[in-house]
């Protein structure tokens, strides 16, 4: 069963493959080609020569497929290039604004899944009931409340009526401490993690309700396995694969809620560091983080889906 | 659990039991807003960008029904013309995508084969990179405007028209009335037009819907952030932009766009049935 | 019929379906006994209450739908009225059921060998697991499935139909339960696999002295492998009887018509009768006898007064008022 969910890991990684060397390519025509990075170094009063041989200095004139292989057999090497600039290497610049992200993507995601997990449950094995109406209607609500204002209105109510957590700003945990740090991410993890939850406890409710409508829920009840038994040793691990895929499937979306709420709560992280490239025309630099999007998401795909495979043994006959 | 099989239609659960009145609630205010989009200008409204330096966060009064802002605009005015602008610029995006979608959903949904594997390879990629990270992208190369923001969220959204026409495609192309419609000999045309475009209306108007109110949520993102309508202009998305420094003074300038945007999307989506989706926003 | 014997004892059995203010009932007195080694069947077209009869003696009842009345007897435990959970549980111990759909009764994320090991370490709480697991083993072979030891090891999605229900009548009687309830158990099954399983329910009944209720709604088969019938009709008994008093000389009109509907009888008559109309819908209550929408013979009495279930000779029960009248 291992080898054999190992086999598939392989196989799927590999034909992400050419999706990342698409994905990437186009996005190197677009910023390379059509997008004018010579004349973003020269400034905006060089004169046409000047722009031309900063064009030239920079190999921006030879064909641009050369260029993208240059690009790319870099890349896999971990050499992104450098900032436009002068912001030194582009992997320098990532490494520097990566942690707040990490660790603001790690809290809403587990807060959510926690969350998700618990709600559904709750919901799902009693449908109908006033707590799940209740829950419901937050959740329809928690999904079409963009991420940045559910930050607007969690920074009015925590921080600016009641003071409990700081409106903004990001502390670094190894030096001011985890009860610090914590206390500036919550707010941010909240606002992210809202929208996620309700998505995935939606998504687990449906899957539960759906389960225990199973004929073999049944077989378990003849048996004599207890309710509690009938949850947690056959019910939820069936009721588990779609939520799992769901995850996946929203990864893009925290990536996409990230950015708004970093620049909701002037976090220093990928999202800041995304919004300045693209203001700044820092084209390497989009260049990699696009890249870098794309893997996240395609890695977070291939987990997510081999988990589902791992929880539903009838899926791993076909290949 | 099953009900049991006498009692005939099961019952329906959560909160969407009351979907009738529900979903023409909905309905009324998505007209409503487009009503208004499409009449601001006859308006007897201020000027949405004239500054009154003198009259900021000026509270609500007869001359400014919903106050003024940081830079004395009529809240009003921004708030109407700002939503015409966010509604413009999404069925922009969503005509984009629809014209897109749908001939090719149907095509590869209708001949299948190398078509389908083809267009659903691209479908893939594109899909791939979350739409924002796009339309940053897009914005840094090539310093569109928003329409052509909306027009290139328009080809990013049209992978997800593209899913749902082909799968209903494939539906209803095994349905004997298409057969009938194959051996009294119609042309392929008039087959994809008169026999299946009527069949797959139901399932794309639902997915449309659903995308009108995830481009809304797009152009408040970038315009948020400053690369999509440009500021001094109203959209939903700009009149939020720096928004966090008006909340301790004057909620009321953020929670104001900001309500009516969210109103917005929910209606879109519960007219969209979110219920019935797998994949959202993004 | 031994009755004083008797293995299960179902007296009054009433179902009703729970809805907003009130209830239907679904299934009305319904009383029958089932010795030591005795097969009883139970048929009638869908809708007439046979499978809920069948999961209230299981104890496996649907959400929404619950025992009303009655009490449900097995070996001396009862369950219904006043008594307490430790007989109730003592009494739905002692009864297993198999159901309709091998292909969705069994847990498709569990392996086959665990989900039958589960069955016993509930019946005999002490069992470790590696003991359960051989026994699992044991039970499978037991059900006639060739290498069981590697079998119990896969997942329902790597057998057959056939070999499916044969693992859920593996758990059935891991359970040790002195009472099989089978649901329409070869309904879903190729017909070239149904003799092969009804011989294993066949087997194991006299190998354990097990006490089944077969339904089916397949006269034909009923006939074939069961010692006793019972008849159920818009959810009460219409006619029981021994199996050969009920199918020679039927008095029920339902019964006849039921006969006629057969491919056997068109053969033999060379005309396929079907019987008219529907069984009537839950809640449609009458104040006859149920069957005098669709029945050959009504009378202004049927309209008028439900018929009880009298005897017609020995052990033979018939609820109609032309039982008497119709014998030849």
């Amino acid at each position: 069963m291992l080898t054999l969910i190992l086999r598939q890991a392989a196989l799927r990684a590999l034909a992400a493959v050419p999706t990342l060397v698409v994905v990437t390519a186009c996005t190197y025509v677009m910023l390379f080609a059509i997008g004018d990075p010579a004349a973003v170094v020269a400034g905006e009063s060089a004169t046409p020569q000047q722009v031309a041989q900063v064009r030239h200095s920079l190999g921006l004139d030879r064909p641009v497929i050369a260029q993208y292989l240059d690009w790319l057999g870099n890349a896999v090497r971990g050499d992104f290039g450098a900032s436009l600039h002068n912001r030194g290497t582009v992997l320098d610049l990532i490494g520097q604004y990566l942690p707040p992200t990490l660790l603001l993507s790690f809290l809403a995601l587990t807060a959510a899944v926690l969350a998700s997990v618990l709600m559904g449950s709750a919901v799902g094995s009693r449908p109908g009931g006033p707590v799940d109406r209740g829950l419901g209607a937050v959740a329809v609500l928690g999904i079409a409340v963009p991420n940045f204002l559910v930050g607007y209105v969690l920074i009015l109510v925590f921080s600016l009526w009641f003071r409990w957590f700081p409106a903004g700003g990001y502390r670094d945990p190894a030096e001011v401490g985890w009860a610090t740090a914590l206390q500036f991410l919550t707010l941010p993890a909240a606002s992210l993690a809202l929208g996620l939850m309700c998505v995935q406890m939606r998504t687990f409710r449906a899957s539960l309700i759906k389960e225990y409508e199973g004929d073999y829920v049944r077989t378990a009840r003849m048996k004599g396995v207890s309710p509690g038994g009938v949850f947690f040793r056959h019910v939820a691990r069936n009721a588990a694969a779609p939520w799992v895929t769901v995850i996946g499937l929203e990864v893009g979306v925290l990536i996409t809620g990230a950015l708004l709420v970093e620049s909701v709560f002037a976090i220093p992280g990928i999202g800041t560091l995304t919004l300045e490239a693209v203001q700044g025309q820092d084209f390497p630099v989009v260049q990699a983080l696009v890249a870098l999007c794309a893997l996240v998401i395609l890695a977070a795909n291939l987990v997510t889906d081999l988990i589902a495979l791992w929880l539903n043994p009838a899926s791993r006959g076909l290949s | 659990m099953t009900e049991v099989v006498a009692t005939g239609r099961p019952r329906s659960t959560g909160i969407l039991a009351g979907l009738g009145v529900t979903r023409a609630l909905a309905l009324g205010f998505v007209l409503v807003c487009l009503a208004v989009a499409v009449a601001v200008p006859f308006l007897p409204l201020g000027e949405p960008n004239r500054q009154h330096l003198g009259d900021t966060l000026a509270s609500y009064s007869a001359e400014h029904l919903l106050g003024t802002d940081q830079l004395g605009r009529d809240l009003l005015a921004r708030l109407l013309w700002g939503t015409r602008t966010s509604l413009f610029a999404a069925l922009t995006a969503i005509a984009v995508a629809t014209a897109v979608g749908l001939p090719f959903g149907m095509l590869a949904g209708y001949r299948r084969g190398w078509v389908e594997a083809a267009t659903g390879r691209v479908a893939d990629v594109i899909l791939t990179v979350p739409a924002l990270v796009l339309l940053l992208t897009v914005h840094a190369a090539l310093r569109s405007g928003i329409t052509g923001q909306m027009v290139t969220l328009g080809v990013v959204f049209a992978p997800r028209i593209y899913r749902v026409v082909r799968t209903e495609t494939v539906k209803v192309a095994t349905l004997p009335y298409l057969m009938a419609g194959r051996m009294s000999g119609c042309s392929h045309t008039r087959i994809l037009l008169r026999y299946l475009l009527p069949g797959i209306r139901a399932q794309s108007l639902v997915q449309v819907s659903y995308l009108l109110g995830l481009s809304l949520l797009i152009e408040a993102g970038i315009s948020f952030l400053g690369v999509g309508v440009e500021s001094p202009n109203a959209s939903l998305g700009t009149m939020l932009s720096g928004a966090a420094a008006m909340l301790a003074s004057a909620p009321r300038v953020v929670l104001i766009p900001a309500a009516v945007l969210s109103l917005l999307i929910l209606s879109l989506n519960v007219i969209g049935d979110i219920e019935s989706k797998g994949e959202r926003r993004g | 019929m031994a009755d004083a014997q008797a293995v299960l004892r179902v007296t009054g059995l009433t179902v009703e379906l729970d809805r907003q203010g009130g209830s239907t009932p679904l299934v009305t007195d319904v009383s029958f006994a089932i010795g030591r080694g005795e097969m009883v069947g139970m048929v009638g077209e869908s809708g007439s209450g046979k499978s809920l009869t069948a999961s209230a003696v299981a104890g496996v009842l649907p959400r929404g739908v619950r025992p009303a009345g009655g009490a449900i007897e097995v070996d001396g435990a009862v369950d219904g009225g006043a008594t307490g959970p430790a007989t109730r549980r003592a009494a739905r111990r002692g009864v297993a059921m198999v159901f309709q759909n091998p292909m969705t009764s069994l847990n498709p994320s569990m392996r086959v060998g665990d989900q039958v090991a589960e069955a016993i370490r509930l019946r005999r709480p002490g069992t470790s697991r590696r003991e359960a697991r051989r026994a699992a083993v044991e039970a499978l072979d037991r059900v006639e499935i060739t290498r069981p030891a590697e079998r119990a090891r896969q997942y329902p999605f790597e057998f057959s139909g056939g070999m499916r229900q044969r693992v859920m009548i593996a758990i059935a009687i891991a359970g040790e339960p002195s009472v099989l309830v089978a649901d329409e158990p070869t309904t879903a099954l190729d017909v070239t696999v149904q003799r092969g399983v009804m011989d294993l329910l066949d087997r194991l009944r006299l190998d354990l002295g097990l006490a089944v209720l077969f339904v089916s709604h397949d006269l034909a088969l009923v006939g074939e492998r069961c010692d006793r019938l019972l008849v159920m009709y818009a959810g009460e008994l219409v006619e029981s009887g021994v199996t050969a008093d009920v199918l020679r000389r039927p008095s029920h009109p339902y019964v006849r018509a039921l006969q006629q509907c057969t491919p056997e009888h068109a053969l033999a008559v060379g005309a396929l009768r079907p019987l008219p109309g529907r069984v009537p819908q839950a809640g449609e209550v009458r104040s006859g006898c149920r069957f005098t929408p669709r029945c050959a013979l009504r009378t202004e009495e049927c309209e008028r007064d439900h018929p009880a279930l009298e005897t017609r000779g020995s052990g033979h029960l018939v609820r109609c008022h032309h039982a008497r009248g119709s014998e030849e």
